[in-house]
């Protein structure tokens, strides 16, 4: 398998990874495959995670509302075997201001009961590029949870995001971080878009019309983990 | 502008998030205009007034007031809670959380909740009065996670 052209491997990225990967930047891929390819690489990355967490530690996993369903639970099910996790999802609304600063303020929220109780924060998210929406539900939690570590996961990130979201905090915060990713991007649009990435705008992909807040999407994951059902 | 400010700087605060943990004054007049706490709120009011002011031409003559009503335009969610009118939980939307158990609705500063099980809708549009078509959709509705879809669809009007 050729790896796309600017695109780097992290020591994490496994050959089921790395096809995972290239699963999503197929131009004829259907919504089903697309996350069906994020939950493998988010249980892929959970695999990375869980030998790194103590067993006794309780873990925080938060999400943007349309990671969660995917991503966010490959990544749930790949700790759940041996931690007690707890989940956070986000509905952000993601726009830039006319200064141009990108914004992500969250609309509504879903928190687990007993997340205040979590040692160990893992912030997810499909894709990093500008790293605003991560650091906005970062920071949503970071003074009710007394974090030891702080991992940020994603399968794909621009080369230049590590640097830019630790420029963002204090370093008494930011020497936390643990960056587990698969593969690192040189390459970005004017647009924010990183190429190749994970194939374009991810709503669509998955078989969103729109960012969650506009579309009134509820992840599954919290139908389930509030009992609606 | 020039009677009500003062210009400070800090060199080693190169980040929002680092000013606002570093310097308490600044920190408590957020938590003040957006009536919260909460980090990620007071850092987005931050960035949001910083573009008001910002973009706007020096040679304008502007009031506090004014860059703060900008900024309030800005805000999707609105997040300057303290500037949000005081309002009553609809009846109806009380007497249809009640008929789930767990599931409330609150006011605060301004702007309606729901609460199911850790999960916090806002509806800062909920409408005050049933109309007929809100009714007959409301007494369709038998189970929470059809409530639930309709709180967060008239929240999305406001982002449309």
């Amino acid at each position: 398998m050729a790896t796309p052209e600017n695109r780097s491997f992290s020591q994490y990225a496994s050959d089921g990874a790395k096809a995972a990967l290239q699963s999503l930047l197929k131009s004829d891929v259907n919504p089903a495959e697309y996350q069906a390819a994020m939950k493998q690489l988010g249980s892929l990355l959970g695999d990375v995670l869980a030998p790194l967490i103590p067993n006794s530690a309780k873990c925080l996993v938060v999400s943007t509302a349309e990671d969660a369903d995917y991503l966010s639970r490959g990544v749930l099910d790949g700790l759940k075997n041996d931690h007690i996790a707890k989940t956070a999802v986000f509905w952000n609304n993601h726009y830039s201001l006319d200064n141009g600063t990108s914004i992500a303020p969250i609309v509504h929220k879903f928190l687990e009961p007993g997340y205040e109780k979590s040692s160990q924060l893992v912030v997810v998210k499909s894709i990093i590029s500008g790293s605003c929406v991560v650091r906005t539900n970062l920071l949503e939690v970071i003074e009710q949870v007394k974090a030891q570590t702080i991992y940020i996961v994603s399968p794909v990130m621009h080369k230049n995001s590590e640097a830019s979201l630790k420029s963002e905090f204090p370093s008494k915060i930011s020497k936390k971080f643990k960056f587990i990713y698969f593969a690192q991007d040189a390459v970005k649009e004017k647009s924010g878009e990183v190429i190749p990435g994970i194939g374009g705008e991810i709503y669509p992909k998955l078989g969103l019309d729109n960012q969650p807040v506009k579309t009134g999407f509820i992840p599954e994951l919290v139908k389930e983990l509030t009992h609606m059902h | 502008m020039r009677t009500y400010c003062f210009c400070e700087h800090f060199p080693y605060l190169e980040s929002s998030v680092e000013l606002i943990l570093a310097h308490k004054p600044l920190r408590n007049d957020l938590e003040k205009i957006c009536a919260e706490s909460n980090l990620q709120t007071l850092d987005t009011a931050f960035k949001i007034i910083h573009s008001a002011w910002a973009t706007s031409s020096s040679k304008a003559k502007r009031t506090v007031g004014d860059i703060v009503g900008e900024a309030k335009k800005m805000s999707r969610p609105n997040i300057f809670h303290s500037l949000v009118p005081e309002r009553q939980v609809p009846k109806w939307l009380m007497e249809k959380c009640a008929a789930f158990h767990g599931c409330n609705a609150s006011v605060e500063s301004g702007v309606v909740y729901v609460r199911y099980n850790g999960l916090e809708i806002s509806v800062p549009n909920a409408p005050e009065d049933l109309s007929a078509d809100l009714e007959k959709k409301l007494l369709a509705i038998k189970k929470v996670d059809a409530f639930v879809q309709l709180l967060t669809d008239f929240t999305k009007q406001s982002f449309l």
